[in-house]
């Protein structure tokens, strides 16, 4: 194989193979200083697309490197020898060989990835190192892309990958300058867009070729436990937690309680997920069958990377699992979407809600008491309350009712920073603070609830979404995680009750309060946070814009599966039908390959030869019949005698003719006696065409 | 030695069609006729890049680095674009001929005529040095090839290879050019510590005396030095109001020296005419005029740089231009 490329190469290079090839590596190789300068730029940069995803300490042993090249850069330092770069290598593949089993086999990678990429620079000593760096960048940047795929990111590794093709083309020209090359960049990946996305939307896609160590990262979102502050401290994030479109008509803001987790455990301070017990089931239960009625709501759900394996709903739902990951999830027995594998990029699902039809009509037992269930020395207050309450009201739905009614009237406040509770007592919190959010009502009632007799249970989530007017889709963020209740009555199973809705109503009905997010403000370290700036009705229209090309991203690009493809190219088949997109392809390919032929021809003014000279011509192609050859340089004079001496015969008749051709060709004469020569040199023309053919 | 008879047979074969494809012309303009273009090393792995971060993105069903995948596919095809057309419509004019002392490094002057920049360019001559142009500016350039010949002789340097790895150094494009060019390659210059023109010279009585006879308009004029004899000034120029010029082969008139190959004390004819060569330039260097018998041809005496330009060349020819060009077929 190798011979026969080597081969191959000689044949090419034929006459004569190189040199020596040993001699030819002597020679030094060094880079043009403005091309390494923006190297190290371009090398920081490709750092900072993946520096969240790396540790501490090797982001330290990076920008150690870095500072190093800067300085031998500088001339501050002499380049270190091999050794010094080995033992370097050696002590960062200890460090990461020890540090592999807490950063995960992928992280792992990619931090090796990078070391190797932060060393390489050390030794460029030949072309072919210069080579691979620029393929380790490539590598990098791209590699980035595992951990976040949102437009604004990508649109950052598009302009990373721009710079480090600018690092090449400053090697190939160096006396260029910065704007020029990357003018030069730009363009060159301008013109290779259409392409690349005529092989996105075209060329198959595959299913995984092999098993893959995906990423591990800091879970975001909901979690299965929550104590009172917890959901507080997620309402100051504007991190989009998922989009949502509705087919056809939304429902009203009021009953979009996107249901995620359950909590059934309580211990007295923290709501918990209820642990199957080991014997019943494992994690990957069976999804329960939804035997609901009436009309369904049907919308698509696109969540983002969270970490965690919580999906959204509303109320009843099933999912559509003939779409794309739709067998990978679970409906629990609670109803609450559950999916198998941890979500480490983003996930669309299409979900029928059947938003009027009950949750469990049916309780067992077990399940009631555990429902029923809290720890005998939590609250006594509470449960004193819930005593008197029992006396008071025979009927659930009255007690209830009061119990709401108490939240509304009684001097109860909506806070993001309630005061500290001590050992997180629902007692302190209803009988004395009487400050709170969401998840401290929730808590606060269903306690009650529970101790009064009825089932009830902690449910998070996230309340209401944003509407955005330009793409119509509903965005939910993390600020929108809720906490209500939910509880059980005989007839009509579990029956959703949001406490948060009699004490601050606003945000049931249209989201967070002017009050509340003037304290979002407050306590919020984002700055920079377009939220923030939601009274500004243009900056809000901008936002909304982007939102809206970052949907479309996700949902056309990140989201563009084997499904969507097939639809696509159905759909566009099924529009123009088969023949047309042929022909007019066809068509295209030929019109744009003349243009180019046209466009790259070289230019060559196409002579129009008058008479005389059209006859000038013919008389040399009956000459070259008789191998007499008029070569280019050779003017008309010379060549008269060089046919006189070649061919003796015609001498006189073609002397007199190019004669007669010079004349015309070079003076101005009447038009007259131009005919009249004209005529004469057409008859001598005939008379050597008779001449020349006896030869032959 | 199968392999190796192969090899020729396919050298050959390539050669004689490079040869009609590519047919030797003073100016050659580069089109796609002319132009080779195969990906580089560096083009090579590229691919395998591109073809491992497809199955990055294919494994982690990551459409984004599918579609960066794809990109760089396409960027592969364009920077061939980008390669083909930093040589394609360039116009090239080469000198015919090129006269130079064995195994001393002369150049060749390419014209280079583009409309627009062109960029890395190296020029290089079978087995000799290269040349990197880096940039090529619109109009018209003038490049020097480094050329360097071992031996005496009239020799054709062969096709000029003119390769480029601009834009991104993944493809390498070039093309083979034969412009006719000829270099005259002098002996060697050597110095011979005690070799005097006396040794092989001999004062002519046949040819007289009489052939720089012509006078002053023989003579190779040179700005006249304080201190010279007033006898070596050239009056007739001065009185033209040329300025004050001196006559060099006034004092040696009368005993010209003819450098005879024959005489010389060696018994190699490559190391005879190196010594030829360095006589001659002595002669040449003090101003005094020679003669030349080579046995076979003789040049009559004379003087100036025209005279040793034509003696160097029949040295260059030796033993005949006729039998020199014929070798040169042969070879």
């Amino acid at each position: 194989m190798k011979s026969d490329r080597k081969g191959l190469k000689r044949l090419f290079t034929f006459s004569y193979p190189r040199k020596n090839k040993a001699s030819g590596k002597k020679e030094p190789f060094t880079l043009d200083r403005n091309t390494l300068l923006f190297l190290l730029v371009a090398q920081v940069l490709n750092f900072a697309s993946l520096a969240q995803e790396l540790a501490w300490w090797m982001l330290a042993i990076i920008s150690l490197c870095l500072l190093w090249q800067v300085s031998i850069f500088l001339k501050k330092v002499i380049k270190p020898s091999k050794i010094v770069v080995n033992l370097l290598s050696v002590a960062g593949c200890v460090l990461l060989i020890i540090s592999a089993r807490q950063l995960g086999l992928l992280a792992t990678m990619v931090h090796l990835l990078c070391f190797a990429y932060v060393l390489k620079l050390f030794e460029i000593r030949q072309r072919s190192d210069f080579y691979q760096i620029v393929l380790l960048s490539l590598f990098v940047v791209s590699s980035s892309l595992l951990f976040s795929q949102t437009l604004y990111f990508s649109f950052y590794v598009a302009i990373l990958v721009i710079v480090n093709l600018m690092v090449v083309f400053l090697h190939f020209a160096p006396s260029e300058t910065l704007m020029a090359t990357g003018k030069r960049s730009v363009k060159l990946v301008l013109q290779s867009l259409p392409l690349a996305i005529f092989l996105f939307i075209v060329f198959p896609k595959l299913a995984p070729l092999w098993q893959v160590p995906f990423a591990q990262s800091a879970k975001s979102g909901l979690s299965d436990s929550v104590s009172v502050g917890d959901i507080a401290n997620l309402a100051l994030s504007d991190e989009l937690a998922f989009r949502v479109k509705f087919e056809g008509s939304a429902p009203r803001y009021s009953q979009l309680y996107w249901r995620t987790i359950v909590l059934e455990q309580y211990d007295g301070r923290t709501w918990k997920r209820k642990k199957p017990a080991k014997k019943r089931y494992k994690e990957n239960l069976a999804s329960i069958k939804i035997k609901a009625k009436g009309e369904s709501l049907n919308y698509q759900v696109i969540a983002s990377q969270s970490y965690q394996r919580w999906l959204f709903a509303l109320g009843v739902s099933d999912v559509d699992r003939s779409a794309q990951n739709g067998t990978g999830i679970i409906i629990k027995e609670d109803y609450t979407l559950y999916n198998k594998e941890t979500i480490t990029k983003t996930l669309n699902y299409n979900v029928f809600s059947y938003l009027n039809s009950p949750l469990s009509l049916k309780l067992s037992e077990q399940h009631k008491k555990d429902n029923l269930q809290f720890p005998s020395s939590a609250n006594p207050r509470l449960v004193a309350k819930a005593k008197e309450l029992n006396r008071l009201y025979s009927n659930d739905i009255d007690l209830i009712q009061a119990v709401l009614e108490n939240f509304n009237e009684d001097l109860y406040h909506y806070t993001l920073r309630p005061p500290i509770l001590f050992n997180n007592s629902l007692d302190q919190f209803y009988f004395d603070t009487k400050a709170g959010f969401c998840e401290h009502y929730a808590s606060a009632f269903t306690f009650l609830m529970r101790a009064a007799g009825i089932p009830a249970r902690m449910v998070t989530g996230y309340m209401g979404a944003e509407y955005n007017p330009i793409a119509d889709y509903y965005s939910v963020y993390q600020r929108d995680a809720h906490a209500w209740s939910e509880v059980w009555l005989e007839g009509r199973g579990w029956l959703k009750v949001d406490p948060t809705a009699m004490i601050n109503p606003e945000r049931i009905e249209r989201g967070f309060s002017s009050d509340l997010l003037r304290e979002l403000s407050l306590y919020s370290d984002n700055y920079f946070s377009l939220m923030r700036y939601k009274q500004f009705a243009w900056i809000n229209e901008i936002r909304l814009q982007l939102q809206a090309i970052d949907y479309q991203w996700t949902r056309w690009v990140i989201g563009y599966s084997a499904k969507k493809q097939t639809d696509l190219l159905a759909k566009i088949i099924a529009v123009f039908s088969l023949w047309k997109i042929v022909v007019g392809s066809l068509v295209i390919f030929t019109t744009i390959y003349l243009v180019l032929k046209r466009v790259y021809k070289p230019k060559t003014k196409a002579k129009q030869h008058e008479p005389h000279q059209q006859c000038y011509l013919q008389a040399l192609a009956v000459l070259v019949k008789n191998d007499i050859n008029k070569p280019k340089e050779m003017s008309a004079e010379q060549f008269a005698l060089y046919v006189s001496t070649e061919q003796p015969n015609i001498a006189i008749n073609f002397t007199r003719f190019t004669d007669l051709y010079i004349t015309l060709n070079y003076q101005k004469n009447g038009s007259d006696e131009q005919f009249k020569k004209f005529d004469e040199m057409q008859k001598l023309f005939k008379t050597l065409k008779i001449c020349s053919l006896k030869n032959s | 030695m199968i392999k190796k008879s192969f090899n020729t047979f396919v050298h050959k074969r390539f050669n004689r069609w490079l040869k009609r494809r590519i047919p030797a012309s003073a100016t050659q303009r580069l089109t796609n006729r002319n132009i080779f273009i195969l990906p580089s090393g560096f083009g090579f792995a590229y691919l395998v890049f591109v073809f491992v971060l497809f199955l990055l993105g294919t494994n982690y069903q990551n459409n984004v680095v599918i579609l960066l995948s794809y990109l760089f596919a396409s960027v592969f095809i364009s920077a061939m674009l980008q390669s083909f057309f930093n040589l394609s419509g360039l116009k090239l004019h080469c000198h015919q001929q090129v006269s130079t002392y064995a195994k001393q490094q002369t150049h060749f002057s390419l014209t280079i005529d583009t409309d627009k920049p062109r960029y890395s360019l190296v020029f290089q001559f079978p087995h000799q040095g290269k040349h990197l142009q880096k940039k090529v500016n619109t109009g018209t350039a003038v490049v020097n090839i480094p050329y360097c010949s071992e031996k005496r002789g009239v020799h054709i340097p062969g096709r000029l290879r003119v390769s480029s790895e601009y834009s991104l150094g993944l493809f390498t494009c070039w093309t083979q050019l034969d412009f006719g060019c000829e270099v005259i390659t002098y002996p060697q210059q050597k110095k011979f510590q005690n070799l005097h023109s006396s040794i092989c010279a001999h004062q002519d009585d046949e040819h007289g005396i009489n052939v720089v006879e012509g006078g002053d308009d023989f003579g190779d004029l040179r700005q006249y030095r304080q201190g010279e004899s007033l006898s070596q000034i050239a009056w007739k120029q001065l009185a033209r109001g040329q300025g004050w010029l001196s006559k060099t082969n006034q004092q040696q008139q009368g005993n010209d020296v003819w450098l005879t190959l024959d005489n010389l004390p060696s018994t190699d004819l490559e190391v005879k005419l190196q010594m030829l060569c360095y006589l001659m330039l002595e002669q040449y260097q003090q101003g005094q005029s020679w003669a030349m018998d080579l046995g076979s041809e003789k040049v009559p005496p004379n003087t100036g740089k025209k005279h040793l330009t034509h003696c160097l060349t029949m040295l260059a020819h030796y033993p005949s231009k006729k039998m020199s060009a014929q070798a040169q077929n042969e070879e």
